[in-house]
């Protein structure tokens, strides 16, 4: 009697052969082929991050400059001009007053 | 593994070598039959995914979208054999089991197999090959061939039957 055919009976066999090693062969291959063409990417740089960190110094630089009074043009107004504006306000007897006591300071004369 | 292979490309390629190479080979064997043909379009089938790989988009799977480029490459070596190869076409005369030396003629019933499935339109040859020997479902192969679910479960049901009746004929 004639036996029906069956693809449980093959399976997934196949005649098909290879030459031995011939798959790592073909990856060096098509790697001589690619690798030159491919390059890493580089890693994306995190501008948000940059800005925000420039940003963050020149801010602090600016308030340093301001806390200690050295931006230019914004000079401390002279002492001594100050100080004779004060002595000017003075009435003539705090003024005499004043003379005598410091007009022998060893500090204040040289 | 695409962004592996993007941001790290040799150790994407190894990845994908390791994953896809044995398949690819086989996917394209089973429809070129020859060794040599086999293998020129297994490595033209890599280099190509590498070349494209970042142009893949997630339409489709990954691995539709490498057994896609297989089946042209293979569908390509088929074509330069003779001017008119399309997935309608029947390869009859042009996909006959030639004398190839990575064949083994001992086992007449496998070689009877292999000849009835290459007498099959080759639409019908990738619904069969896709589903019997990689198990992929209709969507996937429908994905791998442009065409529909039900487009390839006819033709696989169709290729099934074909195949039965050959081999009992030539029993």
């Amino acid at each position: 009697m004639k036996k029906e055919f069956d693809f449980n009976r093959i399976g997934k066999r196949m005649p098909y052969t290879t030459p031995e090693g011939f798959l790592d062969n073909l990856e060096k291959q098509v790697w001589e082929q690619v690798k030159d063409e491919v390059k890493p990417s580089k890693p994306k740089r995190n501008y948000s991050l940059w800005y925000f960190i420039s940003g963050g110094l020149v801010a602090a630089s600016v308030t340093l400059l301001l806390v200690f009074n050295i931006l230019p043009g914004h000079q401390k107004p002279d002492d001594f001009e100050a100080f004779e504006q004060a002595f000017s306000n003075l009435s003539h007897a705090d003024q005499d007053y004043l003379l005598t006591v410091y007009q022998d300071d060893l500090f204040m004369n040289q | 593994m695409v962004v592996i292979a993007v941001k790290e490309p040799e150790k994407g390629f190894r990845l994908l070598m390791a994953k896809y190479k044995d398949a690819v080979y086989w996917h394209i064997r089973r429809l070129v039959v020859s060794h040599d043909d086999a293998q020129d379009a297994t490595q033209e089938t890599f280099v190509r995914i590498f070349r494209s790989l970042t142009q893949f988009k997630s339409e489709c799977s990954f691995r539709s979208w490498i057994y896609r480029i297989a089946t042209n490459e293979a569908l390509r070596i088929l074509n330069r054999r003779q001017d008119r190869v399309s997935l309608d076409d029947s390869p009859v005369e042009l996909n006959s089991m030639m004398a190839d030396e990575y064949v083994d003629y001992s086992d007449l019933e496998v070689i009877r197999l292999q000849q009835a499935i290459l007498a099959l339109p080759t639409k019908q040859q990738l619904a069969f090959n896709l589903r019997y020997y990689n198990e992929m479902g209709y969507d996937e192969i429908a994905a791998i061939t442009g065409s529909t679910a039900d487009s390839v479960k006819s033709s696989y049901h169709i290729a099934k039957e074909k195949i039965i009746r050959y081999m009992n004929l030539n029993n």
